[in-house]
């Protein structure tokens, strides 16, 4: 299709006249907004290995708690949704050799993709690490948890590499004080992941991205929250009983949906009232049909881990979770978070579905 | 701000385009490139109004080789070029990965990919066919032994005008100069103001009534 | 000269009519061929060392420059525009022997503006290239044999023609050979039919298929057969007569013309039912009711004729029949005209305020939009009575009468004794009572729309078609009956398509670009208001596959045909240079510079010659040209200029077929033959916003108002209906029609080259304009949606 058509109509489309047929611009695929929400959701996630880690240590518990299955769940979350950010965005270049060798080819650092590759490619680094140090060793080898089912792979394929590799995380396993710098500078490139913001928010030309706050922000408290509800999700189903931690991570769940509610709302204040021609497109598209019920998906996405995480954290640490509450609460809690998820990644597919070139049309 | 005076630049009057697409015909011929490849530089129709009360108003639009050119500051592997010795914006397609970034970036929608998903776009007739302008020596004016861009050579109605800034400038009308320099186009290209339909263009920048059925599919 | 070449605009004999005196030739002047572009002086400079080049035609360039030409060895070549055949000079870069980029020849006369001004080339002529090596052409010529057409080699090819024929002359007699050449490059065909072969039967273009009525009421009335151009660059207002000049041209020099003008302080006018590209340019878009163009003239002349805004010494000493004309206008007021055109009447007053005040600086042009309908041949008489009432005739900024340059009879130049086989041969038209219905036989020797039954009562057996297709020019069903009827069909073509296929004979034309040109199809009308020119060009290489020129083609079979002693040239460059005699220039020295300039005319050419009719002078009344008196009795219309409604002869919508359907032309195409190019049925079709449909055929454009309650959208395929027959295209609904007006683009569909679309005369019966032949491609339709997208 012609672009210049797609930004034509785009501007035309604005004035809202209902035969107007406005052509959204393609030249992403469904694959990016994957890849965009993927890469947020490992931050999240790796936050979420981190911080168990650091509670752990915190509470002085040892290795055998539910803070290391969390933080296990977290990291093997992390490189999952970084390899799948990964993958994702290579299946949409044409020369994926050239993206593979970045330290080579993506020499500009004014571009958020080069600076994204970089967060990207260091987070899942820093998330192996986490991992290898959480999953083996002495300590591992005596746990138990369904957190820990690579082990039975790694022994399945022999028992002598388990062994090994058990000897060899120990042998390198860093002091507490290294272990804290690496959460630390893992944790900054999870918050990193902010760069899918600033890709999007940095395009002048559609106005529904072009916003270098409230686009970055919501990007990583929707991502975060859903990196965090992914783990939690994982670890509830083999570990149903709802403690102070779980409690915890559901209210900071919570939290994080609230303000991407309001971040959310005061955006879509922002483009019903913007008086650029492709922003009345792009909200034109999401007030009508399936877009529309899309947009109230990804609400429903945010208000449902709002609500339950609020009531269920409350309650827990209240003590107040009633047995009913305590039956129906890792369901919901699980629930919830898959709509946080599937609201997340639709709230990126809408954003690039409707995104309207704002036109510099030649025109005299 | 502005491109400098030795730099490229398009100037389009529409007042003098007859909507008859010789320029995508040129561009596509002179850069060997299949009809049904997306146009580098391509003519759109803008209409209004119900009959007899009906407007309408060709559009000859390409790269624009900006001043400031957003495609190359969003190219991560920095396969976009803004040529320092002549303003031309070309691209290495040795190093574009096809992430299709400069396209959301470009105010013009000019990038094109083809069928190997690597972007080309107008090279200003510097080289030939897509990447051809990259790596080549400094732009020279017809004058000077260079080619006239094949969209320029073949405007039927003299529309299109490119060549560096100090001199395009010198054939402007007062009027489209003055906008220039108040910034019109964010000084990206210079436009001749429309004289039939000077209302419809303020229409169609500000994006007030408009039918644009002939655009519907 | 051929006996019947009434009508007939392709020979260059037939330009002489309006040319007088000539007075030698001189050359270039010196300013001008100072002033010639770097490129052009590049090419001519190195053209002589460079003859032994490809073919020897080609002239090469200077040392390359890296930054402009990768790939090294360029050298440039000349052509003549012969997709839409008005020859805007076309200039090619040949690298390597095959030609990569084609472009315009700064400064010539139909593709420039004139003088210091670049040469362009519009889309169609820069599709040459694609057509050039289009991989679809016909490349070898073919016979049938058994019932099939066979590709056989050369020489089997012309001694089966010269048999078929020898066999035709015996049986029919020569007299039933049709001779239905249009855009031969060359003038030759004319001698070979009628001189040699000895056919009365003659049928071209201007007047028979294109816009009979103007082409008639111009030749009569003194302006002459060629009444389309203005004097633009000196003109100060402009009406576009149902004519759309930025998108359907006679060489680009109009578009860039009228935008000289408009840069100028000029007023366009544009009279059209639709909005076009002209009309987005104009000061005044008249949307006029179809068809009632005489009205709104006659309304006009009413108004100057009011005011006193006449030439009063004009009309009475270069004019005939003004007492007529004042009688014809007396009550035609703007208000009586507003209720017939729709046009607001203070509009009229104003326009022909405006075009009388500009005047003698102010001229109509007119062509096909008040050529092609029932009633055409009246209408433009009354448009162009205006010219002479406000005299703007051959007047700075006014009608302009170019003259063409001197060129000679070969044959005379050879001496050559040339028999007139065909003297004493009357057209049938003329010869048979089966005719006497016809009214136009009195004014031209054939019509397209007669043919058919011509054949059917065996008064025409066989036919030689040019680069001519007679079934894009109406009556589209019954010719299709009448080639299957035909004892001899012989086409010269490049493309496949219902014509050829059904002749017995298929000669492959090689393409202007690949023929030595001489363009003696009226070198007149140009950018150059004061000066002769002439154009030509050398073959850019051979021709594709085993085409050749059509010159050659036919003096092969003169030869076979044992005419051998009439024709001594062995290529066209020679009949070329033969054509040259009474100019100073080789053909050599005109193909190197692709064009010349000849010698100064001036305006008011008439008051040395006066006009080319019977009286001498621009006749508002007809009444002392014979044959058109006749014609008009026989129709009981007046002489003079006269208000014919619509549906005197046309049709007019009904309950049943309640649309108008009228056919357009794009830029991107002209007769049949450029359809089927790649880089123009898909721009047309980007034009159209409708690119990502795979169909790349021809539109309907037709008004919401229409479209809507009959669920028709953009992108359907839909139905076109009429009591001759149905075709079936895609809608494109907009506003820019009239509502209940609707058009397709000419020259797709059965019959055509590209074969997908609609050949709009499918729905073409037999209408006609009676005076002139001219048929009627205004109809009455119905539409309605096929289902489903395509």
């Amino acid at each position: 299709m012609s672009t210049t058509i797609s930004v034509l109509s785009a501007a035309l489309a604005a004035a809202g006249n209902s035969e107007v047929i406005w052509h959204p611009a393609d030249y992403w695929d469904l694959s990016i907004p994957v890849y965009l929400f993927l890469a947020v959701v490992a931050g999240g996630a790796y936050l979420t290995g981190a911080s168990a880690c650091l509670i752990r240590s915190l509470r002085g518990k040892g290795a055998c708690c539910l803070e290391t299955e969390i933080a296990r769940w977290g990291f093997l979350v992390a490189i999952a949704a970084a390899a799948g950010a990964g993958l994702a965005v290579l299946s949409h270049l044409a020369v994926i050799y050239r993206a593979i060798l970045f330290p080579i080819y993506l020499t500009n650092f004014d571009s958020w993709i080069t600076i994204g590759t970089w967060i990207l490619v260091l987070l899942s680094l820093f998330a192996v690490v986490c991992l290898l140090l959480q999953l083996f060793g002495e300590h591992a080898a005596s746990d138990e948890g369904a957190s820990l089912f690579p082990r039975t792979i790694v022994a399945w394929v022999s028992p002598v590499l388990l062994e090994t590799i058990d000897g060899l995380v120990d042998r390198v396993r860093p002091p507490m004080s290294v272990f804290a710098g690496l959460h630390l500078l893992g944790s900054l490139f999870a918050l990193g992941t902010i760069y899918t913001g600033f890709e999007l928010a940095i395009v002048d030309t559609v106005p529904l991205w072009n916003d270098p706050v409230i686009i970055p922000a919501l990007f990583l408290t929707s991502g975060v929250a859903a990196g965090i509800g992914a783990t939690l999700a994982l670890t509830m189903l083999f570990e149903r009983e709802i403690g102070p931690v779980f409690a915890g991570y559901a209210l900071t769940v919570s939290l994080l949906s609230a303000v991407s509610l309001a971040l959310l709302y005061y955006g879509w204040i922002l483009l019903a009232a913007s008086d650029a021609p492709a922003a009345a497109a792009s909200y034109a598209t999401l007030t009508d049909g399936w877009y529309y019920v899309g947009a109230w998906l990804v609400v429903l996405g945010f208000v449902a881990p709002m609500i339950i995480g609020l009531v269920i954290g409350l309650a827990t640490f209240a003590d107040r979770l009633s047995p009913t509450l305590e039956r129906v609460g890792g369901p919901a809690l699980i629930g919830s978070f898959g709509l946080l998820l599937v609201g997340g990644l639709l709230f990126r597919i809408l954003l690039l579905l409707a995104a309207a070139q704002n036109p510099l049309v030649v025109i005299g | 701000m502005s491109a400098d005076d030795d730099h490229w630049m398009f100037y389009f009057d529409p007042n003098r385009c007859i909507g008859c697409h010789a320029c995508s015909v040129s561009c596509k011929q002179r850069h060997n490139r299949d009809a049904d490849a997306d146009d580098w530089r391509t003519v759109s129709h803008v209409s209004s109004g119900e009959y007899p009360d009906f407007r309408e108003v060709p559009i000859s639009m390409s790269c624009m080789h900006c001043h400031d050119a957003p495609c190359e500051q969003v190219c991560p592997p920095d396969a976009i070029i803004k040529r320092e010795e002549d303003g031309i914006v070309t691209v290495d397609r040795d190093r574009c990965i096809g992430c299709h970034y400069c396209a959301w970036a470009c105010p013009f929608g000019a990038p094109t990919y083809d069928e190997e998903g690597l972007m080309s776009k107008c090279n200003l007739c510097l080289g030939e066919g897509p990447g051809g302008g990259h790596g080549q020596p400094e732009r020279q004016t017809p004058e000077e032994g260079g080619a006239v861009p094949a969209c320029v050579d073949d405007c039927v109605g003299g529309a299109i005008k490119a060549g560096p800034k100090s001199e395009i400038m010198q054939e402007v009308s007062e009027e489209a100069a003055e906008r220039f320099e108040q910034g019109a186009y964010e000084g990206r290209v210079i436009v001749e103001p429309l004289k039939e339909d000077g209302e419809m263009a303020d229409s169609i920048r500000n994006g007030d009534e408009l039918n644009i059925v002939d655009m519907a599919r | 000269m051929h006996p019947s070449c009434n009508g007939e605009v392709n020979s260059i004999t037939e330009c002489g009519r309006g040319q007088r005196e000539y007075r030698g030739c001189q050359p270039m002047s010196s300013d001008s061929s100072l002033e010639l572009s770097r490129r052009r002086l590049l090419q001519t400079g190195a053209a002589v060392t460079a003859a032994a080049a490809i073919g020897g035609c080609l002239s090469s360039g200077e040392e390359p420059d890296p930054a402009t030409t990768p790939t090294g060895d360029e050298e440039y070549a000349y052509g003549n525009c012969w997709m839409c055949h008005h020859a805007c000079g076309q200039e090619l870069t040949v690298r390597e022997g095959t030609a990569v980029d084609i472009t315009g020849v700064d400064e010539h006369p139909r593709g420039s503006a004139g003088p210091d001004t670049p040469g362009t080339l519009c889309p169609k002529g820069q599709a040459e290239l694609e057509k050039l090596y289009d991989p679809d052409r016909i490349t070898e010529p073919h016979i049938r044999k058994d019932g099939e057409l066979e590709a056989v080699d050369w020489d089997e090819a012309i001694e089966y023609t010269a048999q078929r024929l020898h066999e035709f002359d015996d049986e029919h007699g020569a007299e039933k050979m049709l001779d239905a050449t249009s855009w031969s490059t060359t003038n030759f065909h004319g001698f070979f039919w009628g001189n040699l072969y000895g056919t009365p039967e003659r049928i071209g273009r201007g007047r028979h298929v294109c816009f009979g009525g103007p082409h008639l009421s111009g030749d009569l009335m003194g302006l002459g057969s060629n009444m389309r151009f203005v004097d633009y660059q000196h003109s100060e207002y402009i009406i576009a007569w149902g004519r759309n000049i930025f998108e359907s041209f006679a060489g680009q020099w109009e578009p860039k013309g009228v935008l000289e003008a408009l840069d100028n302080g000029a007023t366009l006018v544009v009279v059209d039912p639709q909005h076009t590209p002209t009309a987005q340019k104009a000061d005044y878009w008249l949307p006029i009711e179809p068809r009632t163009d005489g009205a709104l003239a006659l309304a006009m002349g009413h108004v100057i004729l009011e005011e006193g805004l006449y030439d009063q010494t004009f009309v009475e000493e270069e004019t005939y029949g003004f007492e007529a004309y004042e009688e014809a206008v007396a009550d035609k007021t703007p208000e009586w005209a507003e209720d017939i055109t729709g046009i607001d009447a203070d509009v009229i007053r104003e326009v022909a305020i405006g075009f009388a005040e500009a005047a003698p600086a102010a001229g109509i042009a007119l062509w096909t939009g008040v050529g092609q309908y029932g009633e055409a041949q009246k209408a433009s008489q009354n448009v162009f009575a205006l010219n002479g009432l406000v005299g703007n005739i051959d007047r700075p900024g006014g009608f302009r009468m170019w003259q063409a340059p001197p060129l000679a009879n070969p044959f005379q130049v050879r001496d050559i004794d040339l028999p007139n086989n065909a003297e004493g041969a009357t057209p049938a038209l003329r010869t048979y009572d089966e005719y006497e219905t016809y009214p136009f036989r009195h004014t031209t020797g054939i019509g397209h729309t007669v043919v058919p039954e011509m054949v059917d009562n065996g008064h025409l057996m066989g036919m030689f078609c040019h680069y001519d297709n007679p079934l894009t020019d109406g009556s589209t069903q019954a010719w299709l009956e009448a080639l299957e009827t035909m004892d001899l069909v012989i086409t010269i073509d490049a493309y496949w398509n219902e014509l050829t296929r059904n002749a017995d004979v298929v000669f492959p034309e090689a393409i202007q670009l690949e023929k030595d040109t001489l363009i003696n199809y009226a070198p007149t009308w140009s950018a150059y208001h004061d000066r002769r020119w002439i154009s030509g060009s050398k073959a850019v290489h051979e021709p594709l596959g085993e085409a050749r020129p059509g010159f050659e083609i036919l003096v092969d079979l003169a030869e076979e045909m044992g005419w051998g002693e009439f024709v001594p040239w062995e290529t066209e460059a020679e009949y070329n240079e033969d054509m040259l005699a009474n100019i100073d220039y080789t053909f050599e020295e005109v193909a190197e510079q692709n064009f010349v300039l000849l010698e100064e005319f001036g305006y008011e050419q008439w008051k040395e010659n006066g006009f080319p009719t019977a009286t001498g002078k621009f006749q508002f009344d007809l009444d002392q040209e014979e044959g058109y008196v006749q014609s008009a009795m026989e129709l009981g219309i007046e002489t003079g200029p006269q208000w014919l409604p619509p549906g005197t002869w046309g049709e007019e919508p009904d309950d049943e077929y309640p649309l108008h359907f009228y056919d357009t032309r794009s830029v991107f195409f002209s007769f049949g033959a450029d359809q089927p190019l790649a880089q123009l049925h898909e721009q047309y079709a980007r034009k159209h916003n409708l690119e990502n449909e795979e169909y790349r055929g021809n539109y309907l454009v037709l008004n919401p108002r229409d479209a809507e309650p009959r669920g028709i959208e953009t992108g359907d395929m839909i139905t076109v209906e009429s009591p001759a027959g149905s075709g079936e295209l895609m809608a494109y609904v907009s506003e820019r029609t009239r509502p209940g007006f609707t058009t397709a683009e000419f020259g797709f569909g059965t019959g055509n080259s590209h074969e997908e679309g609609m050949n709009t005369m499918l729905v073409h019966d037999d209408q006609h304009d009676p005076v002139s032949s001219q048929p009627d491609r205004h109809l009455a339709v119905e539409v309605s949606a096929t289902g489903g997208d395509n």
